[in-house]
């Protein structure tokens, strides 16, 4: 019994000692940024896009199904996002178009959105269409993208295996001259997801906003003009 | 809570041994460890988080048999951008891998043991391993069993109570298997054996 006792302190007491000191992760809410980027290769490689249009709202992505599972967010970083892409489009040399001809329409079309569905995981599948009713169980919920005549942004061939939850920013730019008539669709050439948890404080908010966007476009070197 | 689940199955698994054999001699040891291998290319740091059971029991003047479970995390954590294909991600990776050795041991001893007694010895069984890497507020993870072998020198070292002190150096190695890259590393195990 005794060498039973004496083993008993010894383990346990080294299972303390150990169990103190298990490795950490994140300790600050900037360790949980991300930014991820995906591109089209077979696009990039043949095309040198230059134009754009832009909607001038920032789309909401909401859970049509299931009205319980969306956050009410607040829209006052709306603007401020919007003009950060504007402005990081431009520094790669894009030129925007103000008014939307679909006769004659620019290169690419550049999306803007936000989560708002919490408690999610949105795994993108390569190969898997997934807005405007090919969201299973979603739904695309586009309010304010007017002049896309039916089109939903879809699935180029872009290939992402990743999670976004609330909040996260999802910038995708689709290929507007080559449209995918039968099926409604835009391909999407590139995407970017920027997914932080956001702080008390506007000004450090913004300053994520305005930091990740841009990481997301010096990541992507094929952008430039 | 895992962890705290391995430890308990570890603990009823050493004193139940105990209770069936009071032939048998065992051991708890404080394992550190150097990843080496694919491990270390996931978690490079040297692990000073581990610790182990082992069990023995004479079959010969100079050979036991036996076995060993143990558990060696290895973690890292890596700021930066990580492209793959045609996808770039920025933040910071914290990367970690849970070994969790179990094996079926023989060892061959020299000398006496009264005295300073070095032994050599094989483990062939199975590791555990959980490779985990978290980035922002996702992760990706691959837990399987792998096939196991451990070589391993060591010595006993005898002192004047009711135990003595064990040294070992001892390389794990755990084969590729399915979506998880080979587990290994190589242990320095300090412990008592009762």
């Amino acid at each position: 019994m005794k060498r039973i006792r004496i083993s008993l302190t010894i383990f346990l007491g080294i299972m303390l000692m150990i169990s103190g000191c298990y490795p950490g992760g994140p300790e600050y809410l900037s360790d949980y940024d991300l930014i991820a980027t995906e591109y089209s290769e077979e696009y990039w490689n043949a095309n040198s896009p230059s134009t754009y249009y832009m909607p001038d709202s920032l789309g909401w992505i909401v859970d049509r199904e299931d009205l319980d599972n969306n956050e009410d967010l607040t829209r006052e970083y709306d603007a401020f996002i919007l003009g950060e892409v504007a402005e990081n489009m431009a520094l790669q040399g894009y030129q925007r178009i103000a008014d939307l001809d679909v006769e004659n329409p620019p290169d690419v079309y550049v999306f803007t959105q936000a989560l708002a569905v919490k408690n999610t995981t949105v795994s993108w599948i390569p190969g898997y269409p997934w807005y405007g009713g090919y969201y299973p169980g979603w739904g695309g919920y586009y309010p304010g993208y007017p002049g896309y005549g039916g089109y939903y942004p879809g699935w180029g061939g872009v290939p992402v295996t990743s999670s976004y939850t609330t909040g996260t920013i999802l910038i995708e730019m689709g290929d507007a001259k080559n449209l995918d008539e039968e099926n409604k669709i835009i391909n999407i050439v590139w995407t970017a997801g920027v997914d932080g948890i956001l702080g008390s404080s506007k000004a450090s908010n913004e300053q994520f906003v305005s930091q990740s966007i841009e990481q997301a476009f010096n990541q992507s070197p094929y952008l430039k003009n | 809570m895992k962890t705290l689940r391995y430890i308990f199955t570890l603990a009823i698994l050493a004193f139940s041994l105990q209770f069936l054999s009071a032939q048998g001699r065992f051991a708890f040891t404080y394992n550190t460890a150097l990843p080496l291998g694919e491990t270390a290319e996931l978690a490079g740091k040297y692990s000073f988080r581990g610790a182990g059971i082992e069990g023995r029991w004479a079959v010969g003047s100079s050979f036991d048999i036996g076995f060993n479970a143990s558990w060696n995390v290895f973690y890292e954590s890596v700021s930066g951008s990580f492209t793959e294909g045609n996808s770039t991600l920025t933040g910071t990776q914290y990367r970690y891998v849970n070994a969790y050795p179990v094996m079926f041991t023989a060892y061959k001893s020299f000398g006496s043991s009264e005295s300073f007694q070095p032994y050599i010895g094989l483990g062939v069984g199975a590791i555990k391993a959980d490779h985990r890497k978290e980035m922002g507020l996702w992760y990706v993870d691959a837990n399987n069993w792998h096939f196991g072998v451990a070589p391993e020198i060591g010595a006993v070292i005898p002192t004047w109570g009711s135990f003595d002190f064990l040294i070992s150096i001892r390389y794990n190695y755990g084969a590729k298997v399915k979506d998880s890259p080979s587990v290994s590393y190589l242990g320095l195990n300090l412990g008592v054996l009762l």
